[in-house]
């Protein structure tokens, strides 16, 4: 049982439970790694996801198992987490109040195999390629 | 014969031209009047490229330029020719067939839900036709082309994200985020 808050970290298990404050569902997109159509939804704004059932570890290809954090009670806790499902039904969440501080929540209980990844920020993109053309041009100038 | 040079501006104005490739493009006017003619000399500069226009009116709606500009490489060349837009275009139409592949199949979904289609007609549409339903992310951009999609992302609605992001131009979003993380 492990927490991960770092951008990148990925749980992947059979029944997902948790909560966010918002919850936007995308449609159906190729997991990067699975490979495997699922439906996608981003949840932003203070997110939870817990594994409360593992998955077949047998199932996993070994890139999977290398990347992934698999184990009974890994759970990411972020500002934004992307959360792959192997289900075709969009999902109905639950609004339930009380569960972030003063704020109400949306809740997940998913049943199907379930990858939850905390991303990262798009503006975190802008400022990492400015910075590699600043420095860039720097290093051109002292040349 | 008298020679009046009259300049526009003193110092160079920054005009936003074309905000989607370039990012500030600056212009100073001179017009240099003699008894007969009148020539307007224009310098435009850019990142990457200084060019100087002499333009003189010989008819009513000919104009004659003559240039000179310094550039780095061909850009120059390529903004003449459109060659630097060729980028752009190509990214703006992925992503407007990105949005269609979207639209197709939240439509297909509104079939499933008022169940004009079963689940496994669902399943086997896509399947079998999957260009048409679902966005592939398979370009591994290079540095450059990705700022330039940064660029024309902050026109493009409901990009908030980098699913987002790299969903609408096919990019593959392992190598978006190994770019935002180092």
């Amino acid at each position: 049982m492990a927490k991960h808050v770092r951008p990148g970290d990925t749980i992947i298990g059979k029944h997902t439970d948790g909560h966010s404050r918002r919850c936007d569902w995308k449609g159906q997109k190729k997991h990067p790694i699975l490979k495997k159509r699922m439906t996608l939804y981003e949840c932003s704004q203070n997110t939870y996801a817990e594994i409360v059932k593992e998955c077949n570890i047998d199932d996993l290809n070994d890139e999977c198992r290398t990347k992934f954090y698999h184990n009974l009670g890994d759970n990411v806790n972020a500002s934004s987490v992307s959360i792959y499902v192997d289900s075709n039904n969009k999902y109905n969440f639950k609004v339930e109040a009380g569960i972030s501080g003063r704020h109400k929540a949306q809740t997940f209980s998913f049943r199907n195999l379930a990858v939850c990844t905390i991303t990262i920020p798009l503006s975190n993109l802008e400022k990492s390629l400015k910075q590699k053309e600043f420095i860039e041009q720097q290093n051109q100038i002292e040349q | 014969m008298s020679i009046k040079i009259r300049q526009l501006s003193n110092n160079f104005d920054f005009i936003k031209k074309n905000i989607y490739f370039a990012d500030i493009m600056s212009k100073k006017i001179d017009i240099i009047q003699t008894d007969n003619t009148q020539t307007e000399f224009t310098t435009f500069t850019t990142e990457g490229c200084i060019m100087h226009i002499a333009s003189n009116q010989v008819g009513e709606n000919i104009v004659v330029h003559n240039s000179t500009a310094i550039s780095r490489g061909n850009t120059f060349i390529d903004l003449i020719t459109g060659e630097h837009y060729g980028d752009a275009i190509d990214l703006l139409i992925t992503a407007v067939n990105n949005r269609t592949r979207e639209r197709n199949f939240f439509k297909l979904y509104c079939d499933l839900l008022d169940q004009s289609i079963t689940e496994e007609e669902f399943n086997e549409i896509i399947d079998n036709d999957e260009d048409n339903y679902i966005v592939s992310e398979n370009e591994n951009p290079e540095q450059e082309r990705v700022s330039l999609a940064l660029n024309l992302s902050k026109r493009i609605k409901n990009i908030n994200s980098i699913n987002d992001f790299s969903s609408i131009f096919s990019f593959n979003q392992l190598v978006i985020e190994q770019l935002a993380i180092e």
